[in-house]
């Protein structure tokens, strides 16, 4: 029954799936930089066709890449109102007690949730196409210069993938322990807070003692046979960048400095 | 209390691993029924992955399933207007490894958990717990405010399963409770679990142990791939499985006293035409055999 | 709590990270609890309670991240303030508990708990209000959604982060803080 969740990644070929996960994360930097860089309509222009480009080029279902978007109507919904009511209070169109509508807050506060989904559907393109796996294994690599600061990267990337292996184990001990105490009569539903707070007890309690066992378990078999730290591990063999990761790299380069030089 | 299961099925789905939206559909369990009477004595066998552990997991309540009911005494346990309370009280389940459900600060304290909405006053939760402790095997006064986290495993076992007999349930299901026992313990418990089937509880185990399967359940489920294939009088599965498997030519028995028997009557088919008795199934049977064997008695006659 | 080895902290790290993971969704099914109990919140605490700052520092970078990739909650656009929250946590969870030393264990946990907890709150705030959703972040908001919403949640932790390091230590899994009675 042991599976690791696959999170949102929908299987695929496109040319995004085929993109190295590396170019894909620092592409996704540009057009983070492209998005929040907007100021003028036609950076809109740029920063929307770029993306619609890069929806189309990931062959995804439309619902997959909006699909979260429907929930956070009431986070952009305050987003908006904020700015509408509190942006400008000395250009107000009306005004009430703290609240003052204006003009130039309801532009901030469309500008502020346009952007805001824009961020959402390209992390969401990132998520949909990439492997959890691939992202984590990416992110070990391009964290690699924070070494020249003294951060022990090796032992990070170790910590992580450590950290992925345990993840369908603990699912599976913890699912355990759950129906092991409904079994006995555990009762979430308590309205008053110190009782809710004691019901969780015999949940997290021994979910914790599970898997900190188990690390203590696996660290002791790691020193057993020598291990001291990751920096001398033998490495995965990289896979180079091929042509069309340089050129995604260079068309979201290049877009950015339009943005930033041009359109500003 | 008696549980009826009809036409029962249980399918898990496994979210986003094919294509988009595509599920895969994991059939765990497939059109079980079968009854077990108050004071039974049932274990349930099959290889891992059979859906053993899904068939109680259905009958505790903890599941709900995909089609067919469970009832207890009549009454259909997934039934919106069925008190879950009156589940939980009737039914205690012994899960593996139970020893990793222990949390609380004292013995005590974690024993009576489950007596938390029973309704009892303090005085009656105290005597259950003590009855309980005893039971299994403890000193109450001596163990009672200890940590159960800093006992030995063996120790935290016992304790966790205290747990569930504090409830004093009618109906009690064991998950491979000897799994990890060492021979001296899994003795005790097996024969803690006859006495208290013996006063009445009923007793439904899931074990690998084919021995102690024949030794001590009165029933037995055979589950293969999610579906009952076997379910009857424990002696009479065990010979015909054991028929089953000469049938298809395995030079295998399924219990080591049938094993034994068996070589036997090969070697005795050899000097004189006439055969061992080949109903054999538990040591006791075994040894009753080898008595006649020996006495020259011989011949069938069940022990 | 610091005598663990190297290689000890790191794995328990890791598991720290892997219930970041799972928690969240463990307490999906249970009414209310994932919003309530904000369950990442724990391993992040405790692995810089056990752990230290460095380690503690990491569990809230990496395990909201790996939650994101791998049940897809909270949403990628959401990590940057939840992952500078919890960074905060372990961060400052690992430094008061090495600087904190009353000789009352819960007395310790209490402190350095309720410190993390304001201390990354103020960071997170600030942080929306700096880089995040410049202009559209006011005071109120902040002091809103973070004490106000988060109340329940800091009452069940400060009940239960404490006991879990109790069972911990009585399991012998950490060494005891105060090796006579604590």
């Amino acid at each position: 029954m042991r599976w690791l969740p696959a999170g949102r990644y929908v299987v695929g070929n496109s040319l995004l799936h085929r993109l190295d996960a590396r170019a894909k994360i620092i592409c996704l930097l540009f057009l983070l930089a492209i998005v929040i860089g907007t100021a003028s309509v036609g950076s809109y222009v740029l920063a929307l066709s770029a993306i619609g480009m890069i929806i189309l080029l990931s062959q995804l279902p439309l619902r997959h890449v909006f699909g979260n978007v429907g929930r956070l109507w009431l986070f952009l919904g305050t987003i908006f109102l904020m700015n509408a009511l509190f942006f400008d209070s000395e250009n107000a169109l009306c005004s009430w007690w703290i609240f003052h509508l204006s003009i130039s807050g309801i532009k901030q506060g469309f500008s502020l949730v346009v952007n805001v989904l824009l961020v959402i559907i390209l992390s969401n393109v990132l998520t949909l196409t990439t492997s959890p796996n691939e992202i984590t294994t990416a992110l070990e690599s391009l964290i690699k210069p924070l070494r020249l600061l003294g951060v022990p990267t090796e032992d990070v990337a170790m910590i992580i993938s450590v950290a992925i292996q345990f993840i369908p184990t603990l699912m599976e001990e913890t699912e355990a322990i759950k129906m092991a105490q409904i079994a006995r009569g555990a009762r979430f539903e308590s309205k008053k807070l110190r009782e809710r707070a004691l019901s969780f007890m015999p949940l997290v309690v021994p979910i914790f003692l599970s898997a900190f066992r188990r690390a203590d378990e696996l660290s002791l078999a790691m020193e057993a046979r020598g291990y001291r730290n990751a920096t001398n591990r033998t490495k995965r063999k990289k896979e180079p960048f091929v042509w069309q990761d340089y050129m995604a790299l260079s068309a979201c380069g290049a877009l950015c400095l339009i943005q930033f030089l041009v359109l500003r | 209390m008696r549980i009826t299961i009809e036409n029962l099925s249980y399918t898990y789905d496994r979210r986003g691993r094919g294509r988009f939206d595509e599920t895969i559909e994991v059939n765990a369990l497939q059109g079980v029924s079968c009854t077990i009477e108050s004071g039974d004595f049932v274990g349930i066998m099959g290889q891992t992955g059979c859906g053993k552990t899904t068939l109680i997991q259905l009958i505790a309540g903890l599941l709900t399933p995909t089609a067919g009911r469970i009832c207890l005494d009549g009454q259909d346990i997934n039934d919106r207007s069925y008190d879950r309370n009156v589940l939980r009280q009737a039914i205690g389940v012994v899960f593996q490894y139970p020893e990793q459900q222990l949390f609380a600060a004292t013995v005590e304290n974690d024993v009576a958990f489950g007596l938390k909405y029973s309704g009892l006053s303090a005085n009656a939760i105290d005597e259950r717990v003590k009855w309980a402790l005893e039971t299994m095997g403890f000193d109450f006064s001596k163990v009672r405010k200890q940590s159960p986290l800093a006992l030995s495993g063996g120790e935290k076992r016992r304790v966790a399963i205290a747990g569930v007999l504090a409830v004093q349930p009618k109906i009690i299901i064991f998950d491979e409770p000897i799994a990890g026992l060492d021979p001296y313990g899994r003795q005790d418990f097996l024969e803690l679990v006859a006495k208290l089937n013996d006063n009445g509880t009923t007793i439904i185990m899931i074990s690998h142990n084919m021995n102690a399967l024949a030794k001590y359940t009165k029933h037995l489920l055979v589950l293969e791939d999610g579906r009952l294939i076997m379910a009857g009088e424990t002696r009479a599965v065990f010979l015909s499985l054991n028929n089953d498997l000469q049938v298809r030519g395995i030079r295998r028995a399924i219990t080591e006293p049938q094993h034994v028997a068996a070589l036997i009557a090969k070697h005795r088919k050899c000097q004189c035409q006439d055969s061992f008795r080949d109903d054999v199934v538990t040591y006791d049977d075994l040894i009753s055999a080898l008595k006649g064997y020996l006495l020259g008695v011989g011949g069938g006659g069940s022990a | 709590m610091q005598k663990m080895s190297y290689v000890k902290r790191s794995i328990i790290t890791a598991a720290c990270v892997a219930l970041c993971v799972i928690l969240p969704m463990a307490f999906h099914s249970i009414q209310n609890a994932g919003s309530i109990l904000s369950p990442m919140h724990i391993p992040v605490l405790l692995c810089g309670l056990i752990c230290g700052p460095a380690f503690g520092l990491l569990s809230g970078l990496v395990g909201p991240l790996l939650s994101s990739l791998f049940t897809g909650m909270p949403p990628m656009a959401y990590l940057p303030p939840m992952i500078i929250e919890l960074a905060v946590y372990g961060l400052v969870a690992g430094l008061m508990i090495s600087l904190i030393r009353t000789k009352k264990l819960y007395v310790d946990l209490y402190l350095c708990l309720v410190i993390a907890m304001i201390a990354g709150r103020i960071v997170a705030g600030i942080a929306m209000a700096l880089i995040f959703v410049p202009g559209s972040y006011s005071m109120a908001v902040w002091t809103a959604s973070y004490f106000i919403t988060a109340w329940p949640g800091i009452v069940i932790q400060l009940a239960l982060i404490p006991t879990i390091v109790f069972a911990l230590m009585k399991a012998r899994i950490i060494p005891e803080r105060y090796s006579e009675k604590a």
